[in-house]
């Protein structure tokens, strides 16, 4: 399998453009006029036709927000962002109410995700011409646009759809989860979110049911000058499971955009969530100009007893990356897991991690992270592990490792350990390295490529985390290290 | 028992003060929300109220503990006791006093450049009150290998407030020079000691620095030190830290030469309601540098225990080797460990790692110790015990280590009932 | 097949090969002998084309193309092998993944489609059972862990898959006990035929007990210093390489 996948990476190193999503959807789009206050958050809550109490929180997010301090901590270095400057709500005006079917949805939005290799057409699916059954939600801009599988998996129970639908439909839930993990002043880019989200993805899978496909989330932004916030929330009953995918991309642009999702994951008593992610958003030129600022909060409470969280992700695109997916470990014996691959090359800025919160018996947590710098970028591992006083037994292992192509660019590594419980056993190790010149002339000596070396070789360094990402992404993933290294050697 | 005639001030020293006052007042003390301290809290110490005191009161041989090594200088309260100090040749200088008196120009020369004082409050407070310390100054190629004592003695006899005592050090090891040193902290009573310790290490130079940390464990020790490495020379020191409730110890190394070598070791063992705090940075600034960081300590009763240590590896600093450990071993439920050590890379071709853990002490090897006849509190000492001499293993200087040992071995047989 | 002419080599400005001549025919297996620091190492980099060592003079033609200024990877896919003497690890990469990516770049560069896997997993399967190598081998990071005699099988294993025209041995009998020594040897004769030539670089005589070389050269002081037959191996064998160390 492993084969396959390095063989296509070479392919694609060859035969891709740099960032093969670039391009941009010509489509008449519906827009909030520019800018950011309170009727522009009435704006956006009329449109999903939301219920008074949730437009209450937004207004209430957005209060705190403008007190809220920029978080300042993290190793970045940020242009002021002129919140004013962007449009908080863009649709594609044919589809702004969901299209009941796919036959519905407009056709260049139907090629735009065919050109990015997101399958919405069921039959084709079915029929065999894609591998594997993946349920799709595609959200384009601020809506989605469509949902794959809804039927089916209706039939078992699960619940699939657009966040603006589960609102509607299953208030109840939504009502009692949002925010629930992330508190709407947790953080300045959270706090926004709470007040101006526009979409994302709910999901809720019934006591004891594995879910029967994957579940995945494509977002696109498409539109200049707009920011995507989208808001996820899935809930694992009881003995559930799930596995969830999220993809995504944007077009090139010299201008910064902003992306500043939230995504909350609840499980509960033996359920299982794993969570991964293939983060391609625009990183910039080779200049460092334009660029995705990717702003996201990401946690999951581990609420029941041996529930399980793990998170999965690979982080290419972005001009700024600040994201530190985490579980709060409150059930006895639930497991967290951290498996990171960040990438960064030119100009762009990684700083991402994990938090660890052991509060339950037994609890246990595992975090691979490994970083790649390359060109004149800087890459910061940022975690916390906390073992609580009542954690009797709770074990942690963390391990990063960073590698530097190059010596212009910066590779960090900041880890917080507090261990309140001497009957816990918390391990943490740290290496930096380069690719050395003997394995690359190893490499050429066999016939491979410099370039094609490189890529290689990096993808061994991520092996660890690779082999936890549902295959069609592995595969995905791989490709992407041999395509955002390029030029970083010679 | 003040020295009998106090020197003219020279102006840059009086400036030096009062840019230290102006910092200080400006800062305050640090707080949590200061990210150096994020897991120490002032809030008891400022409530003990503790005042600047000149008193001295009536010490003679008698009072002071247990020589430790041949050679020992004496300081009390902060000052200088040449009656209760041996002469040490090939010293240029003993105590800081001395040294201004002598020579003023070399004194400033090497106390002037501080740093930036608006990160280190307590150095900023420390320099509003530079009185007297300990400054051995070595010529090139003056080489002291038999180790010296230096004592810091606190007392709190005869003074009628809880009294903060301030020590400005220098060690300046001018080319090719070599020193050993143990440093010995002890006292009586509730006071507060606030030491700044400036090193430079000219080409080649070599500095074997030991630290036994015993003060009174009602007192606060705040240490700061900064360390100017040039190429070519070498430093390793070794801090056990036994005393005080609460204690803090900055280490600055600046790899400002090539092919230095900078080692920087602890061991600690705490009970009661103890608070220890370590900072370190190794910033390489030129190619080739080796830095190793080893710290290890146990945590008893309610104390708590914080390490923070960073390997900065600058641009041109290719060839850094910088490795980093940190272990602890949690013997009580209400001890805390706190690790932070921290990588900052911006060169490709080095080899850095750190590693932290903490936990229980691994009681596998009990059963099997005591299947051997071992009772199981000899078999919890002997592993403690080896778990620490891990640090003081490399100590070449045979007098050095087992003065440490003997602080283990004490410290494990006095806990005998918590352990 | 391989023709080095009044080659020249400089690391960081020293002079290593100093006029350095040599041709090796098709079908031929030619051994390079000589004491430690000759530039015998030199010599397999050099030709295999590595960063650093820097060609002042001379030419090195591989299959009547001259490649001084090729890439190590477009001479590889001419058909040129080096086995290591020190064969380096790649962690993460398996053995099975790096030989598959090789075979694939090296059939790219000659226009060729990829290799089916069944083709290549059929080959890969002959040629480990062929070398006595454990499969289990296969699924680990490239030499890593790998024991000396493991990694120098390991490069006959890549030999043997890539199938070149032209390998250069370095040192390969070094670290190996007598039965791995045996197995590398089968191995290297299981592949010599008239269309195919090796250079085997070896500081002892022992190697050339199994893989017997056409045309013996005492390398010395950077040049060829004596050329013969397969009784030159057995002369230096007892007479040491004083002779020539003295030479200069």
């Amino acid at each position: 399998m492993s084969n396959r996948f390095a063989q296509e990476t070479l392919d694609t190193v060859k035969n891709l453009e740099k960032y093969d999503a670039g391009f941009v959807t010509d489509i008449e789009m519906e827009k909030a006029p520019k800018g950011l206050n309170e009727d522009i958050i009435r704006f956006i809550s009329a449109k999903k036709k939301e219920p008074e109490w949730l437009l209450e929180e937004r207004l209430k997010a957005y209060k705190h927000w403008q007190d809220m301090p920029e978080p300042n901590w993290a190793k970045l270095k940020i242009d002021p962002i002129d919140y004013n400057d962007a449009y908080y709500y863009a649709a594609p005006k044919r589809d702004e109410d969901k299209p009941e079917t796919l036959d519905d949805v407009d056709p260049k939005i139907l090629e735009t995700y065919e050109k990015l290799g997101i399958p919405l057409k069921e039959q084709e699916i079915l029929a065999g011409v894609k591998t594997r059954k993946v349920a799709v939600d595609a959200v384009f801009d601020s809506v989605s646009v469509a949902t794959t599988f809804r039927e089916e998996l209706k039939k078992a129970g699960v619940v699939f759809c657009s966040i603006s639908e589960a609102v509607q439909e299953y208030p109840d839930m939504v009502k009692k989860y949002l925010g629930s993990v992330v508190p709407m002043t947790d953080n300045k880019h959270a706090c926004l979110n709470a007040a101006v989200f526009t979409d994302g993805t709910f999901v809720y899978i019934p006591k004891g049911v594995r879910c029967p496909m994957e579940l995945s989330t494509y977002f696109r932004i498409n539109e200049a000058n707009t920011g995507q916030f989208e808001r996820t929330l899935i809930i694992a009953d009881e003995g559930s499971y799930v596995s969830y995918l999220e993809g995504c991309t944007a077009p090139m642009r010299d201008e910064n955009q902003l992306h500043a999702a939230v995504v909350e994951l609840i499980a509960l008593d033996d359920a299982e969530i794993k969570y991964s992610t293939v983060q391609n958003w625009y990183p910039g030129d080779e200049n460092g100009k334009g660029g995705i600022y990717n702003f996201v909060t990401k946690r999951g409470i581990c609420k029941g007893k041996n529930s399980k969280i793990s998170w999965t992700q690979v982080e290419t695109g972005s001009a700024i990356t600040w994201k530190y997916p985490s579980c709060i470990l409150a059930g006895e014996n639930s497991v967290g897991e951290f498996y990171s691959v960040a990438i960064t090359n030119n100009y762009q800025q990684a700083d991402t991690g994990t938090k660890m919160i052991h509060l339950g018996k037994n609890t246990k947590s595992r975090i691979i992270a490994k970083g790649i710098s390359a060109g004149k970028s800087d890459s910061t591992y940022r975690g916390l592990v906390r073992i609580s006083p009542k954690a009797v037994g709770a074990r942690n292992y963390t391990q990063c490792d960073s590698l530097l192509i190059g010596d212009q660019c910066g590779a960090h590594t900041v880890p917080y350990i507090e261990n309140k419980n001497m009957s816990a056993v918390v391990e943490h190790e740290a290496t930096t390295s380069k690719i050395s010149e003997d394995q690359l002339f190893y490499c050429q000596q066999r016939g491979i490529s410099e370039e094609d070396a490189v890529a290689l070789i990096v993808n061994g360094f991520c092996r660890e985390v690779m082999q936890h990402l549902p295959m069609e992404f592995a595969v995905e993933a791989q490709k992407l290290v041999g395509i955002s290294l390029e030029g970083s050697v010679g | 028992m003040l020295p009998e005639t106090r020197h003219e001030n020279p102006d840059w020293l009086d400036a030096l003060r009062e840019t230290g006052a102006e910092v200080f007042a400006a800062t305050g003390l640090p707080t949590p929300a200061n990210e150096d301290w994020k897991y120490s809290s002032l809030r008891k110490y400022e409530k003990e109220g503790f005042q600047i005191s000149d008193i001295i009161g009536e010490i003679d041989t008698n009072d002071l503990p247990k020589k430790l090594l041949d050679k020992r200088i004496v300081f009390v309260n902060g000052f200088f006791q040449p009656r209760l100090s041996d002469q040490v040749e090939g010293l240029k200088a003993v105590s800081l006093l001395d040294w201004l008196s002598n020579e003023p120009e070399a004194v400033q020369e090497n106390l002037v450049d501080v740093g930036n004082l608006s990160d280190m409050p307590l150095k900023a407070e420390n320099t509003a009150h530079i009185r007297d310390g300990v400054a051995l100054v070595l010529d090139a190629g003056v080489h002291i290998e038999k180790p010296i004592e230096i004592l810091y003695l606190s007392t709190t006899k005869g003074v009628e407030v809880k009294p903060k005592y301030y020590l400005r050090n220098l060690f300046v090891l001018h080319d090719g020079a070599h020193l050993n040193v143990l440093e010995n902290y002890q006292g009586q009573g509730t006071y507060a000691v606030n030491h700044v310790c400036d090193i430079a290490l000219h080409e080649n130079a070599e500095f074997k620095h030991y630290r036994l940390q015993n003060e009174d464990k009602n007192a606060y020790h705040f240490c700061h030190t900064r360390l100017m490495h040039h190429a070519r020379s070498s430093y390793e020191t070794v801090t056990c830290t036994r005393g005080a409730c609460f204690s803090r110890h900055d280490i600055q190394s600046l790899l400002i030469g090539a092919e230095v070598s900078c080692n920087i070791n602890g061991l600690y063992m705490l009970n009661g309601v103890q608070h220890f705090d370590t900072k370190i940075l190794a910033d390489h600034m030129e190619p080739n540098g080796v830095s190793k960081q080893l710290y290890k300590g146990i945590l008893d009763d309610e104390t708590r225990a914080v390490f923070q240590g960073k390997v900065h590896v600058r641009r041109p600093a290719q060839g850094t080797d910088g490795r980093q450990l940190s272990h602890a071993v949690l013997l009580s439920t209400a001890a805390e460990i706190d690790a932070k050590p921290e990588l900052e890379i911006y060169a490709d071709d080095v080899q850095c790692a750190h590693g932290a853990t903490s936990g229980a002490l691994d009681e596998d090897p009990l059963f099997y110790m005591q299947s051997r006849g071992i009772p199981k509190d000899q078999a919890r000492r002997l592993l403690l015990g080896s778990f620490l001499s891990e640090v003081i293993e490399d100590i070449d200087c045979a007098a050095i280590q087992s003065i440490f040992q003997a602080q283990i071995d004490d410290w494990l047989l006095s806990h005998q009932g918590a352990l | 097949m391989l023709k080095i002419k009044n080659l020249h080599v400089e690391i960081d400005g020293k002079e290593i090969l100093k006029g350095l001549t040599l041709e090796v025919p098709k079908g031929e297996v030619h051994a390079i002998m000589g004491p430690n620091g000759s530039g015998k190492s030199t010599l397999s980099y050099v030709v295999a084309g590595r960063d650093g060592y820097e060609v002042t003079k001379g030419s090195i033609e591989f299959m009547g193309k001259d490649i001084t200024e090729m890439d190590p990877d477009e001479r590889a896919a001419l058909g040129l092998f080096l086995g290591f003497q020190y064969p380096v690890e790649i962690p993460g990469v398996t053995t099975t993944n790096f030989l598959k990516t090789a075979i694939n770049a090296q059939r790219k560069a000659r226009g060729e489609d990829d290799i089916s896997p069944v083709d290549f997993l059929k080959l890969q399967k002959a040629k480990t059972e062929q070398l006595g190598i454990v499969p289990d081998m296969l699924k680990r990071g490239v030499n890593v862990g790998f024991s000396g005699g493991e990694k120098k099988r390991n490069e006959v294993l890549q030999l043997s898959m890539l199938d070149p025209k032209f390998a250069i041995l370095d040192e390969t009998d070094s670290g190996l006990d007598i039965d791995a020594l045996k197995t590398v040897a089968e191995g290297v004769n299981a592949m010599r035929g008239s269309e195919k030539s090796f250079l085997v670089i070896t500081h002892y005589q022992r190697l050339l007990d199994y893989i017997k070389p056409d045309v013996v050269h005492v390398l010395a002081h950077g040049k060829i210093q004596k050329t013969g037959g397969p009784e030159l191996a057995h002369e230096l064998e007892e007479k040491g390489y004083e002779e020539y160390i003295n030479a200069a």
